[in-house]
């Protein structure tokens, strides 16, 4: 899942928001990362429209123009719950090797450590293939 | 872009990277949205990072507006019923063509001195290799297809077209033209969408190109047996190395099969909307082999090269017709089955 999608899905997580509302909230709840510029958004939202992982909410005017709201499908909570799960597998793996890294630095100064491929392989490893939307 | 009414105008310039009919339904909303964002900004006008944004996407927007309004269940559906019909065409050909003839059998003349490629007889083994094992690997669950396969097989398919087309007159262990052709317009049709890996998907999937090899393999034993070929030739090659025959053969199959595929569609498509929009989109290469073969025989028999124009023109305006349709039909299925999917094509709203 490419990273807009993902703090779409997120931002909408808590509820139904409008366009600008769901900038506001990917702003926030995205500390020191920038953001999301209003294009990338709306490619975002056709993209998971497209999919079925979001819809249309309702639709208001206000000063003149068209503000539409959107929320989450059950499928996109499913998706959002999955690929919340499959990051955190992966930060979990690097945690394990940097703290492997760490053990091996105290232990005998600087030697070669396995790192996260190491750690990955005592822990049975970690796949690829995350869905693509 | 600097004027007193301030970012407005950049951006409604901005916004002309979009398909018009994108504008009409989505830009206001887009645009109130950036000029709220400008004004937190306290921007005057747009920032060149909204102008690299805008463009981008607007551009990109433009690229999808051509795939049609099919919405992503359609395409997903597309191309899974397309990797089961080049799958099973992929078996057909290895196993008819691409092994060497039986003990005490000839391959037809003239074909029996040709050279050959590795343990096979042709380079389009590769090509049937790689279609069956993305199969086998998306029915495992193992693989999951994605523009990337589609875009291998395309390649590979395009490879081998062009190798046999430079092969002609003089021959060399290349298959007939017409096969890799085809295989690489299902690979072309396997790439608008994502295999559906559910388990209906992969049934789907496994029957229907077991299904189909089955019914090709068959039919070809049959017309192989049956042929004017001397009794010492194996019938199975017959299909291959005979391209007349093999595209016969083909070009019969296609008429039935898209038909049947059709009435099952519509029969499916009343109770799941898009089956049939996907299965006519799916089976329209099965179609214009048949018109090619028509016309390429239409003197009984007689290869009729002189007829290229005139062949170009019409598949292209089959192609037309059945695109035409498909668009009509796809967005009659986007009404039923998503109508947010489709939205921006009801007009401007609100």
């Amino acid at each position: 899942m490419r990273q807009p999608s993902f703090l779409v899905l997120a931002a909408l997580a808590g509820g139904c928001q409008h366009g600008y509302g769901l900038m506001q909230s990917i702003r926030a709840g995205v500390e020191g990362g920038g953001g999301i510029q209003a294009g990338t958004l709306y490619a975002a939202l056709d993209r998971l429209a497209d999919e079925g992982l979001v819809r249309v909410a309702g639709e208001e005017t206000v000063d003149g123009r068209p503000r539409r709201y959107y929320e989450l499908t059950d499928e996109g909570a499913s998706a959002l719950a999955e690929e919340t799960e499959r990051l955190d597998r992966r930060v979990r793996w690097a945690q394990e090797g940097l703290a492997g890294r760490r053990r091996a630095a105290g232990a005998t100064g600087p030697t070669r450590s396995t790192g996260a491929a190491g750690a990955a392989r005592s822990a049975g490893g970690v796949g690829w293939g995350g869905a693509t939307t | 872009m600097t004027t007193s009414k301030g970012p407005e105008p950049g951006y409604r310039l901005l916004l002309h990277a979009y398909p018009r009919i994108w504008r009409r339904s989505r830009g206001e909303e887009l645009l109130a949205v950036l000029l709220a964002a400008a004004e937190d900004a306290g921007r005057r006008r747009p920032s060149p990072a909204d102008a690299v944004d805008l463009i981008g996407h607007g551009l990109a927007a433009r690229g999808r507006a051509l795939i049609g309004p099919f919405p992503a269940v359609l395409r997903h559906r597309v191309a899974t019923l397309s990797l089961a019909g080049g799958a099973a065409m992929a078996a057909v050909c290895l196993a008819c063509g691409e092994l060497p003839a039986s003990p005490g059998l000839e391959q037809p003349l003239p074909y029996a001195s040709l050279t050959t490629f590795g343990p096979f007889l042709t380079l389009g083994a590769v090509l049937y290799l790689a279609w069956l094992a993305v199969a086998a690997l998306t029915v495992a669950g193992t693989l999951r297809p994605s523009r990337v396969s589609g875009a291998v097989l395309v390649a590979l398919g395009g490879g081998v077209t062009a190798s046999s087309l430079a092969a002609r007159p003089h021959p060399i262990a290349a298959p007939p033209v017409y096969l890799p052709a085809f295989l690489t317009a299902l690979s072309l049709l396997v790439c608008v969408g994502r295999v559906d890996l559910s388990r209906g998907g992969r049934w789907l999937l496994a029957a229907g190109s077991t299904g189909l090899a089955a019914a090709f393999g068959v039919v070809a034993m049959f017309r192989g047996g049956s042929n004017r070929w001397d009794d010492r030739v194996d019938p199975r090659l017959i299909f291959y190395r005979s391209w007349q025959e093999g595209l016969q053969l083909i070009s019969q199959m296609a008429w039935v099969l898209p038909l049947v595929a059709l009435v099952v569609a519509a029969l499916v498509t009343r109770v799941r909307p898009g089956w049939f929009t996907a299965t006519l989109v799916a089976t329209s290469p099965w179609l214009l082999f048949t018109l090619l073969f028509t016309l390429l025989f239409i003197d009984g028999g007689m290869r009729a090269d002189g007829r290229l124009p005139a062949l170009a023109v019409a598949v292209l305006g089959t192609v037309a017709a059945l695109g035409g349709l498909a668009y009509r039909a796809g967005v009659h299925a986007g009404r039923r089955a998503d109508p947010g999917s489709v939205a921006h094509l009801n007009g401007p709203t609100g």
